[in-house]
């Protein structure tokens, strides 16, 4: 049936999203298009056009981590640059936006705000709704549009989130999850008692070494229900990096590294999939980009007759068409942030989030 | 607030009133940290941007400025960009 | 070798309904992940399989009820368990509407993990599907337990139940809430649930530095 013979109007959403949560900076654009109108009750699932997707990665000197301060400077002093870069890619002028999307949270502090000052501004000037989007959500999002997943247990895993979750009745509810520290985290710090450089990322270059490792050296495991522990296996490798040298070359340690905690992620994972009796894994987020974790979860979910779908490093490192995907979804339901309210926030836990645009 | 001795005013032109309000709005929605030890309040008078800070030390007012001075940095290069 | 049925796959093992010496039992048989380097697999399955088995003796030790062991085959990473009929807890909660019925299992469960934690037992896989409601509540799937004195440890248990808890029946904080006032008996208990605060906290307090 045409637009017209139901009478519904077909609508269009241009999207501008912008992610700066942590060392990466993303604009995004992204274009949703409902031929017969936005469907009241029924899932929203628009065809999906992307039309920009720019980022710059603050990265410090080898052996150091990233302050909040100094990734806030990297995003200011970079951020309008990206934005004129995103909409001459998209050939876009402002007036062809509907809204700003911009990440509410979580993440670190100062960087999250700069990015919603700019988000502030623009939305007054352009006069465009904001669009407050979860940082975890925008990665889930996109990773169901880019892959096709249907309904996915999502293993979601960075430098700050390691997170297990299902989607049930308009939430995504975590399962599973870390008790203390990400993996993402556990492999920047290894990296940098390894003094890897930091360029592209510090789990890249992890990555690259325990490819070359080939000596499996037993590391604490720790699973303790569907949560996982890294603190242990953090400090316990540590040592060995710092007192045992000479036994353990850093290829057989970051395989190791790599070999015990991919292996208490699928784990959980699939005791999720068990749980829910779900056939299909999305890997969202930084680490999901890594080749091996990849496989591992593929060889679990080939066993269980099932499927593992993961994006490419477009989309699973942070950017910022992921943020316009999820805050796009949310605006065709009327979803808008007022500015008085768009405050950003460290803390946003990925089950807080309505989300109505499912069913 | 009496408790906080240590005060400076900000007073910054924008080239019109509208402006100065867009550069109010975005900058007064996240708080100051450590809010019983320092306070930065923003208005607007005519074209100007009233920035007000209050603090218990010296060393917060300084601290609490500078953060202010790099957001009000960043909103008027929006603006110029695209306004 | 009796006959073995199979009633459940799980992710990490075969469970089959079988008998030996006469008398009904489960044989519970880990497989291999493939996954896993074959060290740290071989490492996981028979560690997993001696876990459970101590624990399960280390309760009836000390009087929390849990099925006997009856046979351990490490060739086979099987163990033979004792079997027990009832609903699981989650069955049990999912058909009961009598809250005064409810409240009282509560109690009764609460008082069962301050028993098991009172000696340093720590389950590590708390769940409303790892309890069944036979006379007395009983614990089963002691894979992931070890022993361990630490308020940590034991905190975690507990939260790891909660989350089950509430991830699988909706609505359930007062059911919960009952359990951990049944728990609170004594100083050590107390000790714990002030370090269950502190979890919590970490669940919802994820920061991004370091």
């Amino acid at each position: 049936m045409s637009a017209a013979e139901t009478g519904a109007e077909a609508r269009t959403i241009v999207a501008l999203g912008l992610e700066g949560s942590a060392n990466k900076l993303g604009v995004g654009i992204v274009k949703h298009v409902y031929p017969t109108g936005v469907p009241g009750d029924a899932e929203l699932r628009p065809e999906m056009i992307e039309w920009a997707n720019v980022r710059d990665t603050y990265n410090p000197p080898p052996g150091e981590g990233f302050l909040p301060r100094d990734v806030a400077a990297h995003h200011r002093a970079t951020i309008i640059m990206l934005l004129n870069q995103a909409l001459a890619e998209a050939k876009l002028t402002p007036k062809d936006l509907h809204c700003i999307c911009y990440t509410k949270g979580p993440g670190m502090g100062a960087p999250l705000q700069s990015v919603a000052l700019v988000a502030r501004t623009l939305s007054q000037i352009w006069k465009l709704p904001l669009v407050g989007v979860n940082h975890c959500v925008g990665h889930i999002e996109m990773g169901r549009a880019i892959t096709g997943a249907e309904n996915p247990v999502v293993l979601y895993v960075s430098g700050g989130n390691t997170q297990v979750i299902a989607y049930s009745q308009q939430t995504y509810r975590i399962f599973g999850e870390t008790l203390d520290i990400a993996i993402g985290n556990c492999l920047d710090r290894f990296a940098r008692v390894l003094k890897l450089p930091n360029n592209p990322s510090p789990g890249y270059n992890i990555e690259q070494y325990a490819k070359r490792g080939s000596k499996y050296i037993e590391l604490p495991y720790t699973v303790k229900g569907m949560d996982v522990s890294f603190s242990g296996i953090l400090s316990f490798i540590e040592k060995l990096a710092k007192t045992e040298a000479d036994k353990y070359t850093p290829e057989d340690l970051c395989y190791s590294l790599q070999e015990t905690m991919f292996a208490m992620l699928v784990e959980i994972t699939e005791r999720a999939m068990a749980h829910i009796g779900s056939k299909e894994v999305l890997v969202v987020g930084g680490v999901g980009c890594n080749v091996r974790l990849q496989e591992m979860m593929g060889q679990m979910a080939k066993e269980r007759e099932g499927k593992v779908f993961a994006t490419d490093m477009r989309y699973c490192i942070d950017n910022g068409i992921m943020i316009a995907q999820a805050g796009a979804l949310a605006f065709a339901r009327g979803f808008t942030t007022p500015i008085k309210d768009s405050w950003i926030t460290q803390r946003f836990r990925t089950d807080q989030v309505h989300v109505e645009w499912r069913t | 607030m009496s408790e906080l001795p240590h005060s400076i005013t900000l007073r910054i032109p924008f080239s019109d009133a509208s402006l100065a309000d867009i550069a109010k709005q975005s900058l007064e929605v996240d708080p100051v940290l450590s809010g019983d030890k320092v306070q930065l309040t923003v208005a607007v008078d005519g074209r100007y941007l009233v920035a007000t800070c209050n603090g218990d030390t010296l060393r917060m007012v300084r601290v609490s400025i500078n953060g202010f001075m790099d957001s009000l940095i960043l909103v008027t290069r929006t603006l110029e960009a695209f306004a | 070798m009796a006959e073995q049925v199979l009633i459940r796959q799980g992710a990490e093992a075969r469970v089959y309904k079988t008998t030996i010496d006469g008398r009904t039992a489960i044989a519970k048989q880990r497989f291999s992940k493939k996954y896993r380097h074959p060290e740290l697999d071989k490492k996981l399955t028979r560690g997993r399989l001696n876990q459970e088995a101590r624990s399960l003796k280390r309760c009836k030790e000390h009087g929390i009820c849990a099925p006997d062991v009856i046979r351990v085959d490490k060739e086979s990473a099987t163990l033979y368990i004792e079997f027990i009929s009832g609903p699981t807890l989650k069955e049990w909660i999912s058909g009961s509407t009598d809250e005064h019925e409810q409240g009282e299992l509560m109690d009764v469960v609460g008082q069962i993990l301050h028993r098991m934690h009172s000696h340093n037992i720590i389950h590590g896989d708390l769940t409303t599907s790892n309890m069944i409601i036979n006379d007395e509540p009983v614990l089963i799937d002691f894979g992931l337990s070890q022993i361990s004195p630490s308020a940590e440890d034991k905190a975690v248990d507990l939260y790891v139940l909660e989350r089950a808890f509430i991830s699988t029946h909706p609505d359930s904080e007062t059911l919960f809430a009952r359990v951990l006032e049944a728990y609170r008996r004594d100083d050590a208990a107390d000790a714990v649930l002030r370090r269950l605060e502190a979890v919590r906290q970490r669940g919802r307090k994820r920061d991004m530095t370091g």
